[in-house]
């Protein structure tokens, strides 16, 4: 199958293909540029609002016959204004303040009752809700602690149980775990992204531009052509999934992007470049299946705006696919079986240090069945005058 | 069909001693193949072109090299050689082209109107090149609504009408049966007068 002229082929399509501005667009530039500002970008905007939010003073109104210890705690809050305007909730809802605070009179019982009164669809009142009902918490202790004491009891019969919280996972699995969320789908995206215009422009893009029947009376057999392309596909298609892995991997340790945004466990990518190439190999069967079908949609087509207009319904298709990898969750067996996701989902398992072979065999294995057959395909395809003369 | 780009619906045809349907890889390198939808790579140099197709032809490096010099200073190319086909004229592109389709020295050439569309000087190079093939004993098959090219260049004439060949035979054979005179008058009288509206 991998002749001389295979390589003459291949060679000739990856040199083109790179003389080609949109191809250095797709491979370089953006997994390398696009990619990473975009993430770092939604990052810092987020770290930006979230910091806002802590910094901004609420307006909280009181009304009623007040508690003189909340109200004490609620003075003392520099971020928490306190009002006292006629007509509380009118303000709430046109977001003049944040919060109303109702005291109710005190009871028979001697129960403290009040309400708050804040606007679930509004972020600032939200935060104020949040902060004064700390303080009410903490009225409440100290009511608590005060009538404990004053029945002559020791404080300590308040707190029966303590509960801590520990993340054991290593700082390199956090790393993993903070990665694989997006990367895979990244990872798979990216591959289609660089190979799709490659793959078109070599099928469809040789028919529009009628070099195909020069290639077709030259001393090469369909089965050489169709293999040279292919090869040059899943090349163009792997160097962008290697840019992507390099550039979305620093952005992610780089604690500024979204990627990593919420995590508050330390988390550090030290792999081992072993674990690294391995991990990069399990990706070369999708790719094959991936550029195989995007041969087979390119050398189907009539033009190029054709081919992409087929190609970017395929890409939709995979997306989706890939997507179902980024929800937290425990795979399945039978999801090893689904092309794509499988590939995402053995990423996710391998930037965690986890080498599972019941998950990896499965995965490659139907990939692999896949591909061949999507190649198969391409060559029948490269065969029938039909399909290649159709413009 | 006899390119082997199609595969033929019945019969078949040889090429220098090899079944189109058959040998089809034996027939393509006997073959130097030049059309209207023969393009070329808009993005490879002239040179870069003819290397590849060389090596798709199995040649040796330094043939191809040799080859390359040969030819383009046979058609002129030597001052865009190394410049792109895309950035190339339409007389440009065809002296490529028809570097391309000899490169491998086929001992049969098809070239479907060769010259048409182009000026005159790169008109009498490619006129001037064909004529050396025929007299190196190459079988071109040349095809043209130029009736001066046809009969300066071609051994053996036929008129092709409405997709069935009317007259066949050598230009002296052909004007005899009809009477001397112009070859262009004989195939208008054969396609049935003078009238645009068909």
């Amino acid at each position: 199958m991998m002749t001389a002229k295979t390589i003459v082929v291949f060679r000739k399509e990856l040199r083109d293909a790179f003389r080609d501005r949109s191809t250095i667009f797709s491979v370089l530039v953006l997994p390398l540029v696009v990619y990473p500002a975009m993430f770092i970008g939604m990052g810092l905007l987020i770290g930006q609002q979230r910091q806002d939010e802590e910094r901004r003073t609420v307006r909280v109104a009181v009304s009623g016959p007040r508690d003189q210890g909340l109200l004490d705690l609620l003075r003392n809050d520099p971020k928490i204004a306190i009002v006292e305007p006629a007509e509380p909730r009118r303000l709430l809802e046109s977001g003049e303040i944040h919060a109303a605070l109702e005291f109710q009179p005190v009871r028979a019982d001697k129960r403290l009752a009040l309400s708050l009164l804040y606007d679930q669809a509004n972020r600032s009142s939200v935060v104020a809700k949040e902060r004064v009902a700390k303080l009410i918490d903490a009225r409440r202790h100290r009511l608590v602690a005060e009538r404990v004491m004053a029945k002559g009891l020791d404080t300590l019969m308040l707190a029966p149980l303590t509960a801590e919280y520990k993340n054991v996972a290593s700082a390199r699995k956090m790393g993993g775990f903070v990665m694989g969320m997006i990367l895979p789908y990244m990872i798979v995206l990216l591959i289609c992204v660089g190979a799709v215009h490659t793959a078109i422009d070599i099928t469809a893009g040789e028919k529009e531009r009628r070099t195909i029947e020069t290639l077709l009376v030259s001393d090469i057999s369909r089965k050489e052509i169709v293999v040279g392309k292919l090869l040059a596909t899943v090349t163009i298609g792997m160097i962008t999934a290697a840019m992507g892995l390099v550039s979305l991997g620093l952005t992610a340790v780089s604690g500024i992007s979204i990627l990593s945004a919420r995590q508050s466990a330390p988390i550090s990518l030290s792999f081992s470049p072993g674990a690294m190439a391995f991990s990069y190999l399990t990706l070369i069967p999708t790719a094959i299946l991936l550029s195989s079908a995007m041969l087979l949609i390119g050398s189907f087509a009539r033009s190029v705006r054709e081919g992409n207009a087929y190609a970017s319904y395929f890409m939709m298709a995979i997306i989706m696919l890939a997507m179902v990898s980024i929800t937290p969750m425990e795979p399945s067996p039978g999801l090893f079986l689904v092309p794509v996701l499988n590939t995402a989902l053995c990423q996710k398992e391998l930037l965690m240090g986890i080498v599972n072979w019941g998950h990896i065999g499965p995965a490659v294995l139907t990939t692999g069945l896949l591909a061949a057959l999507a190649f198969v395909f391409a060559v029948a395809f490269f065969q029938r005058e039909e399909v290649l003369f159709r413009s | 069909m006899i390119a082997t780009i199609l595969a033929p619906t019945a019969g078949t045809a040889a090429v220098a001693g090899h079944d189109v349907r058959t040998e089809p890889e034996s027939v393509r390198a006997s073959i130097g193949f030049l059309t209207g939808d023969t393009g070329l790579y808009d993005r490879m140099t002239a040179r870069e072109t003819l290397r590849y197709f060389g090596e798709l032809y199995g040649m040796d490096d330094d043939a191809i090299g040799r080859r390359i010099d040969q030819l383009s200073g046979q058609f002129g190319m030597a001052d865009f050689a190394d410049r792109r086909v895309g950035t190339m004229s339409t007389g440009m592109k065809q002296k490529v082209s028809l570097a391309r389709t000899v490169l491998h020295d086929p001992p049969v050439l098809i070239l479907d109107e060769p010259t048409t569309g182009l000026d005159i000087v790169t008109t009498r190079t490619i006129v001037r090149f064909i004529r050396q093939c025929r007299d190196q004993g190459k079988c071109i098959l040349f095809s043209t609504h130029i009736m001066h090219e046809a009969e300066t260049l071609c051994d053996r004439l036929a008129f092709m009408v409405r997709g069935r060949i009317t007259e066949n035979g050598t230009v002296a054979e052909i004007k005899g049966r009809h009477g001397g005179g112009d070859l262009e008058e004989i195939f208008v009288g054969l396609m049935g007068g003078d009238h645009d509206d068909r």
